[in-house]
């Protein structure tokens, strides 16, 4: 599942993101509580670490 | 109203924006019925489905949601009327799932967990046609193989295509009773769920479904355990322990069930969805426009002024035509009981006084439902919360709030109604709560009233303007911090995310529009307009009664040579004084004295209290000009004007000074003077309790506020 951020509300906050093809509202410091569990198989891959 | 044959009970499922109240209208026409939950003020819609073999069911709408997980009492509602919990409601004999064709898989997370319930299902693919458009071609027969061999049906409800095949679907599901296939738990989950399952049990005593030991074991909220009767004490260690299974297998207790599922959707879904050239991307592209930075708030503000004006002024002409016909029905009901003053009096000031109280606002909840369903319908309704959200997050409001506070500038009966839009209960409540502060349209009169023969001769058209606009301003003053202060004092709930879906635009669909226009509008005569009723004659019996006959000819005795509508106007006067009504003003004038009002004013404050505009008359009769002065009536300003103390510190100088002009004006911008607001507030809160919290609130506000505006003028001026 690929999160993308689309847009800024004009005043800033919230946010609109995208996923699963749909798109969502979410406030920046509601954003800033998300947990994103990345499964194994996820195509994305984890930065490399240095 | 024809009722189904056969006794069948059917719930309609789905995600918000699906289009599933456009197929529940297709599929039941204008045979529905709405009410309520029992203790909740959710909406409960059915209506009358003919399956097409002669065979009838009750197809009862169930609000969107996204999950099985209740986090609001819409949600709840469903689960509790999908698990046959509801008092005096069936479980239902099927379930028709609607999903949106273009989004299967996010849309079949929820037709998943509802298969655990097991009942029959149709699964039907709404949107078909933008789905075509995108270039996406579903295999339904594939995709009914994969789910268990459900009825998968293809439909636009907007274009009304597929419904006849719903209807077939759904006889055979109810004929088969093939339920969806249930999702495949991994062991140590299906473990987790087998001990919830056995303690829950065990402690209270009853059989634990599938359905509620999945919600027990995934959910954080409490309620399937408060209606199992699984108490705090005996479900915590269980519960831990399960879910510490769940986790030492690898899965986050409160992620696996999605995680679950939608691993295996996607292999359900292996195949069924191919993709073609279509267009894509004209939602993006209008976003690009109305959510633009700069652009976007200029247009949100060109579009919600011509929705206001519309609620406004298109509102005028209809209320007047109103007012017209109540007015014209008195003059014809009202001379052939010339000998009964009392009954006449009922009938034309009490009964179709009452009426016209409350139907007069009818044009404008037509016209602001009628506009707030094209903008929810287009999907306009939620980029507009999502512009607004960050200049009403902080007071604990959020976007929606936006749109029932600028319509209660027009009138607050319609804005209150309008709160149905916002989810989160607690900001839906606070809204609803400031809603009545918004200067609505009733307080005009007072404000032209004082302002064109007060502060216009006084100081000048400039400052007349200046009055006017800062009054409409008062109450919004007031509203923001009596939000801030209800949402993080009174009301501790824990504030909902603002997490909305921002859907694709559409045309909405006149036939919906205006239906749940006409919805609304029947709503609130049949249950606000009793109530205003009721209070009307109320306060008509209090201002009429006790009426002594002596009264009027002592009046008639004492003016020999003034003309017949003088000495009327007079009698009139009279009356009031010593009806019960005025009689309690008299005793209460000391209360309003610290704000300048006489006792004349006061009892026009009281008898305002049903509905503000209401003085603009009642001081018309006590300043004995009639009760057919309006606004512009020199006849009462010049009265106003020459007004003065007779008793007292002040006696001699005039009643109506600068400093109680703006008391009074402040008085009607912060009290609650409304009884169909109030009556209104009571029926969208579920109660009386918030009501009478408003009433108290706002009317003592306005007290201390109109007294510190009195005394402050009169030692500065």
């Amino acid at each position: 599942m690929v999160l993308k951020l689309i847009r800024k509300a004009p005043l800033g906050d919230p946010l609109a993101i995208e996923f699963c093809g749909q798109v969502v509202s979410l406030r920046l410091a509601e954003a800033e509580n998300l947990i994103v569990d990345v499964s194994a198989d996820c195509p994305i891959q984890r930065p490399r670490q240095p | 109203m024809s009722s189904p044959d056969a006794g069948l009970l059917v719930a309609l499922v789905g995600n918000p924006n699906t289009g599933k109240s456009t197929l529940f209208n297709a599929l039941t026409g204008l045979r529905q019925r709405v009410g309520n939950y029992p203790g909740v003020t959710v909406s409960r819609k059915s209506g009358t489905c003919d399956l097409g073999d002669g065979q009838k069911v009750e197809l009862v709408d169930l609000p969107g949601l996204y999950s099985l997980a209740a986090a609001s009492p819409d949600e709840q509602v469903v689960i509790d009327a999908l698990s046959g919990n509801i008092a005096g409601d069936r479980r239902p004999d099927a379930v028709v799932m609607v999903v949106d064709a273009t989004n299967l898989l996010r849309n079949l997370f929820l037709a998943s967990q509802v298969a655990e319930l097991g009942l029959p299902l149709v699964l039907v693919l709404n949107q078909a046609d933008v789905a075509k458009e995108q270039g996406l071609r579903i295999d339904t027969e594939l995709l009914s193989r994969r789910l268990g061999g459900v009825p998968v049906i293809l439909t636009s409800a907007w274009k009304g295509e597929g419904i006849p095949e719903v209807r077939r679907g759904l006889a055979e599901a109810l004929s088969r009773r093939t339920p969806m296939k249930r999702v495949a738990w991994p062991v140590d989950i299906a473990g987790a769920l087998a001990d919830v399952a056995q303690a829950a049990s065990a402690d209270t005593g009853k059989a634990i479904s599938a359905a509620d030991a999945q919600r027990l074991l995934f959910d954080t909220n409490a309620s399937t355990a408060e209606r199992l009767g699984w108490t705090l004490e005996r479900r915590e260690k269980p519960l831990r322990s399960a879910r510490e299974r769940v986790r030492n297998s690898g899965y986050n207790p409160m992620a696996a069930e999605p995680l679950v599922h939608y691993a295996q959707l996607r292999v359900a879904l292996d195949g069924v969805v191919s993709e073609g050239l279509g267009k894509a991307g004209r939602t993006a592209a209008v976003d690009r426009l109305l959510l633009h930075r700069v652009l976007g708030p200029v247009l949100f503000l060109g579009i919600m002024l011509g929705f206001f004006a519309s609620v406004f002024w298109l509102a005028k002409f209809p209320m007047d035509w109103i007012q017209l016909g109540v007015d014209w029905t008195k003059g014809v009901v009202a001379p052939p009981l010339e000998p009964y003053p009392m009954l006449q009096s009922l009938v034309a000031d009490g009964i179709l006084g009452g009426v016209g109280a409350f139907l007069v606002f009818l044009p404008q909840i037509l016209i602001l439902f009628l506009f707030i369903g094209i903008l929810e319908d287009s999907g306009y309704m939620a980029r507009a919360a999502f512009i607004m959200d960050r200049l009403f997050s902080w007071c604990g409001l959020n976007g929606k709030s936006f749109v029932p506070m600028l319509s209660g500038f027009a009138c607050a009966i319609p804005s209150l109604l309008s709160t149905r839009t916002i989810e989160d209960p607690k900001a839906r409540l606070a809204t609803a709560f400031v809603v009545p502060f918004m200067s609505c349209s009733a307080r005009f009169p007072i404000y032209a009233l004082m302002c064109a023969a007060f502060i216009g001769p006084l100081y000048g058209p400039g400052w007349e303007s200046l009055v006017m606009v800062g009054m409409h301003c008062v109450g919004l003053v007031f509203a923001v911090p009596t939000a801030f202060v209800l949402t993080r004092l009174v009301l501790k709930v824990k504030p909902q995310p603002f997490v909305l879906e921002l859907p694709r635009y559409q045309m909405p669909k006149p036939r919906d529009v205006v239906w749940r226009m006409w919805q609304n509008a029947a709503e609130f005569v049949s249950k606000a307009g009793t109530v205003i009723f009721a209070i009307t004659i109320i306060v008509w019996a209090l201002s009429y009664f006790p009426r002594d006959a002596s009264v009027a000819e002592r009046i008639r005795s004492e003016h020999p040579t003034e003309s017949a509508e003088k000495v009327k106007a007079r009698v009139q006067a009279a009356y009031v004084e010593q009806s019960y009504m005025g009689r309690f003003g008299k005793t209460i004038q000391p209360v309003f004295d610290p704000l300048g009002f006489d006792w004349k004013i006061t009892v026009g404050v009281l008898a305002s209290f049903p509905a503000r505009e209401v003085i603009v008359s009642t001081l018309g009769v006590t300043y004995s000009v009639g009760e057919g002065a309006e606004a512009d009536s020199q006849d009462l300003r010049r009265a106003m004007q020459e007004a003065k103390w007779s008793e007292g510190p002040r006696a001699g100088s005039p009643i109506f000074s600068l400093a109680a002009v703006l008391a009074l004006m402040v008085f009607f911008a912060l009290c609650s003077q409304c009884g169909p607001t109030i009556a209104t507030l009571a029926q969208e809160t579920g109660g009386w309790k918030w009501a009478a919290g408003s009433f108290v609130y706002m009317t003592t506000l306005a007290w201390i506020v109109s007294m510190a505006v009195y005394q402050v003028v009169i030692r500065l001026t």
